[in-house]
């Protein structure tokens, strides 16, 4: 694996050992707030990108909650004086792996989000698997439970995401786990 | 391209065993939906858009996003059994999905049971490429009549 600690990503990736990453298991990120309440701008564009013609969404003030899972990313650019050192926490995990995908995600919701819901995001960093070897490289599983709390602390949604981060290794097929992805 | 979208049911609707959601297509997939998505839900992450990115970190090319196709499946189960009846909902990706590809949306009642006061279905949903391959396997818990 690559020992680099550039975030080739720009998405706010720490970098460490493994052991140093699975050492995160348990910890709990600061509340954070999104940096946009939910709008009718992004419910619609949302919308018509997934063809949903719910009248709830078009006409109403109610929110797809696929678009919750996307709350916790922060804008690409900001001005100085407003930025946040804080992106998404399992990205904040310090591990080898330059890339990242998403292996699986569990949603459950509480109520139903809306247009004006200003969600706070705590992340917990559930566990961080041993080095596995997988079809596109070598790395490691992080699962991390994400509870969605509007602005009166209202529980919306709480979402289990397993995200695989990794390096590209030369293939050897014989250290291939079953897992995805 | 549109899409007849029904309207989504307020009450519980009646499920059993073995019955099937309505089987529906999207695509092809574009990098203007790639684009479209990054836009609406702010993931940036190159691997999506941008092709020498993505060949370096061991991809063909770019890739949709994985809850691109999975919106795409929820709004399709919402669609069929209402979203505020919708109890729990996983999602597993089992591969990607690329530019070009039409992708089929398929769901079944694994069965139906009784718990707290509620009738509850257990079901089993798929994307799946033209070329058979699963993008997308998916459970979820729904309130039935």
């Amino acid at each position: 694996m690559s020992t680099a600690t550039t975030d080739i990503t720009g998405l706010g990736m720490a970098f460490g050992t493994l052991e140093e990453g699975r050492a995160w298991a348990g910890r709990t990120s600061e509340p954070k707030q999104a940096w946009f309440p939910i709008d009718r701008s992004m419910v619609l564009y949302y919308c018509s990108l997934v063809e949903d013609a719910n009248p709830r969404y078009w006409e109403g003030d109610e929110c797809p909650p696929g678009l919750l899972m996307t709350l916790g990313f922060n804008p690409q650019w900001t001005p100085e004086h407003l930025h946040r050192d804080d992106s998404l926490f399992a990205l904040n995990v310090p591990l080898p792996g330059h890339h990242i995908i998403n292996a699986s995600t569990t949603t459950e919701l509480e109520r139903r989000p809306r247009v004006g819901d200003h969600v706070s995001i705590v992340e917990e960093i559930v566990s961080v698997s041993p080095e596995k070897t997988t079809r596109i490289g070598t790395g490691v599983f992080i699962t991390s439970l994400t509870t969605y709390s509007d602005q009166h602390g209202e529980v919306i949604a709480r979402n289990t995401n397993v995200l695989f981060r990794y390096d590209i290794t030369a293939r050897d097929t014989s250290a291939e786990t079953e897992e995805q992805p | 391209m549109t899409t007849t979208t029904p309207t989504m049911p307020t009450s519980p609707v009646a499920l059993t065993e073995g019955d099937e959601m309505p089987a529906s297509e999207f695509g092809p997939l574009t990098r203007s939906h790639i684009v479209r998505y990054a836009g609406a839900g702010g993931d940036f992450n190159p691997i999506h858009h941008d092709e020498e990115f993505a060949r370096s970190a061991g991809m063909p090319g770019v890739f949709g996003m994985g809850l691109l196709h999975g919106g795409l499946l929820g709004q399709r189960l919402a669609a069929w059994v209402g979203l505020a009846h919708i109890r729990a909902f996983r999602i597993r990706f089992t591969g990607q999905v690329w530019p070009g590809d039409v992708l089929s949306f398929t769901g079944s009642v694994t069965g139906v049971r009784e718990q707290d006061g509620e009738r509850l279905a257990d079901l089993t949903l798929a994307v799946t490429r033209q070329t058979g391959d699963p993008a997308i396997t998916a459970t979820a818990v729904v309130r039935v009549a």
